[in-house]
Formats: structure tokens, C-alpha cells, sequence
């Protein structure tokens, strides 16, 4: 008698297991499958808007599309007298694609989305000996400058839309 | 006309990234690719023309003037990595500590995204690692709001320095 107890308790907790066990895998079957085939937002494009600036202490006048970079800077003890827009585009770019825009000084602004966050890219960006990486979100814009251009910078702004 | 992305592949090619298997082939295409040789050697000329038109024009006191207006913020000169713990664990606790938390995530959070990098953006610091050879860099500010960069010409860190003692 005690040994079909036995016997029977060793089998639902046989059972018990191979439940969660099934259980386990049916959870993770369903969090992976969206992911390997639905194009979902995972496979959408990192959006890319560069603005490259050249700025002067003198006065010149600011860009109204310039306006938002010179009240940042001004906050920062940087104030410009002539900030210019030369150069603006867009880009739409996947994981490991590269985006470049040629900045005055002849030398090349490159930017290559690395991985996909929640809410944003891990953006990898080179401009002649500078690099870095950088974790982009969309409305908060990464400013690099001071490449001297002909007694004037340059400020190359890049954000994710 | 070439493509786009053989244009971003000379881009590449004529700033030194490309390297191994990538930078073999595209030396075939340019040799056997006429439109190819052509962008490569526009791309090389205008590169020549500005950088020589660049140091051709010197800036005086632009860099003298912006230094003392900087904020009080010390320049950071070569590479800067930021790094999120300020102490130091063995690495049988680091393994340990990130084998739990990899097993907390897919067994306790079946919905948590799986990727090796999950760049969220909610701690606030964008900077990653930042490189800028053997030049200075201030980072002015690294918020919710922006992240702005300066790079600063070596030759005025002493001047930077300078303005600081007497200031």
C-alpha cells in the first residue's frame, strides 16, 4: 500500500514538472517569434537628421533653423554672433548602415546605428580623429563642435526622429 | 552614376575605415569601375582643397576668446570612457551577479527584450565612449536635453589652464 502511495506521488510530481517545464518553453517560444519574423518595429529604420553649422563671434546673424543649437550654446557660455546652417539632410538608416555628410574642412561626419534599445539606437559616430559611441533617443540631439574652418567652427548636430 | 552605397563605401575607403575582406573588394571594383575611380579621386581632391584652404586661414584669437568664455569645466584630453560602477568587483562576482540577472530576465521577464545592448536612454548620459585622438574635448552637457561636445585644439590646453589660475 505505502509503496503505490509512493508510486503515485512520484508521478504527479513527474507530472507537476513536465508542466511548468512545458510551460516554461510555450512562454518563450511566444516572446521569440515576433521578433524573428513579424516586421514589426524592430526592423524599422534609425531616422537621422544632421545639421552641420559653421559659427563666428562676430555678427552675422543665427539661422532661424539654427536658433535652438545657439540658445543651447548660449547657455553653456558659447555665444555666437553668426551661427549658418551649410548643410541639412535625412537619412533612414538599418543596423550597421552607414550615413556621411561632408562638413567644409573636407573631412567626413559619419554615423552608423549600432543596436536598438527600447527607445532609442546605440549610435556609433566618427568626424576625422574623433569617435565615439552614443546612446541616441529621439528629440535629444548629439552636438559636436569646434573643428576650426576659416577662422570660424564647425557644429555638426545630429537627432534621431 | 554609382549607387549610393558604393558612394558611402568610397567615403569609407578614402577616410582608412575600410580594412580586410571589405577593403579588397572594393579596390577590384574601383580598378575595373571607371565612375568608381572618378568619385574616389573627386572625393580625394576635395578633400585636399578644403583642409588646404583651412590651414591657410588662421584663427587668431577665435580659440582665445571661447576659452575664457567656457564655463569652469576642465577639458578632458584623449579618450574618455565613462563607466558606470566607481569600485571594483572579482570576476567570479561580476559572472556571478550577470548570470543571475540574465536568468532573472528570461525566466521572471518573458516580455523583457533580449538584445545584448538595450540603449533605453533613461539613465540619462548618452556618452558611451567617447575618442578624440590626442586632442581635448569638454563635454558641456549630457542630459535629457542634449548632449553637446567641444573639441578643443591641443595647443590651447595651457592657455585654458592659464585663464584658470588667473582667473
Amino acid at each position: 500500500m505505502r509503496s503505490v502511495e509512493k508510486g503515485l506521488l512520484a508521478r504527479c510530481v513527474g507530472v507537476a514538472i513536465g508542466l511548468i517545464l512545458a510551460g516554461g518553453l510555450a512562454v518563450s517560444a511566444q516572446d521569440l517569434a515576433p521578433s524573428a519574423s513579424a516586421p514589426g518595429p524592430r526592423k524599422a529604420p534609425a531616422r537621422f537628421e544632421v545639421t552641420v553649422l559653421r559659427a563666428a563671434l562676430e555678427p552675422g546673424g543665427i539661422d532661424p533653423d539654427a536658433a535652438r543649437l545657439h540658445k543651447l550654446l548660449a547657455r553653456r557660455g558659447l555665444s555666437y554672433g553668426t551661427l549658418r546652417v551649410v548643410a541639412h539632410q535625412r537619412d533612414a538608416l538599418m543596423l550597421g548602415e552607414i550615413g556621411s555628410v561632408m562638413t567644409p574642412n573636407g573631412r567626413a561626419y559619419r554615423y552608423r546605428p549600432l543596436d536598438r534599445g527600447e527607445t532609442g539606437f546605440l549610435v556609433a559616430v566618427d568626424w576625422g580623429t574623433t569617435r565615439g559611441d552614443f546612446r541616441m533617443v529621439p528629440g535629444v540631439p548629439l552636438i559636436l563642435g569646434g573643428q576650426p574652418k576659416d577662422g570660424s567652427q564647425l557644429w555638426v548636430v545630429l537627432e534621431l526622429r | 552614376m554609382i549607387s549610393e552605397r558604393l558612394a558611402q563605401q568610397l567615403h569609407a575607403y578614402h577616410d582608412g575605415e575600410l580594412t580586410g575582406l571589405g577593403r579588397w573588394w572594393l579596390e577590384r571594383r574601383i580598378a575595373g569601375d571607371p565612375e568608381a575611380r572618378a568619385e574616389l579621386s573627386r572625393l580625394r581632391a576635395l578633400g585636399d582643397a578644403l583642409r588646404a584652404q583651412a590651414e591657410q586661414v588662421p584663427a587668431p584669437d577665435l580659440w582665445g576668446r571661447i576659452v575664457l568664455e567656457l564655463p569652469a569645466a576642465r577639458p578632458q584630453p584623449g579618450a574618455v570612457e565613462q563607466r558606470g560602477f566607481g569600485f571594483t568587483l572579482p570576476k567570479w562576482a561580476g559572472a556571478l551577479v550577470a548570470a543571475g540577472a540574465v536568468a532573472a530576465a528570461f525566466f521572471l521577464m518573458p516580455g523583457a527584450p533580449r538584445g545584448p545592448v538595450s540603449p533605453s536612454g533613461s539613465s540619462g548620459s548618452a556618452v558611451q565612449l567617447l575618442d578624440t585622438g590626442r586632442r581635448p574635448a569638454l563635454i558641456l552637457q549630457d542630459d535629457a536635453e542634449a548632449t553637446i561636445i567641444l573639441l578643443l585644439p591641443a595647443q590651447k590646453i595651457d592657455a585654458g589652464r592659464m585663464s584658470d589660475a588667473v582667473g
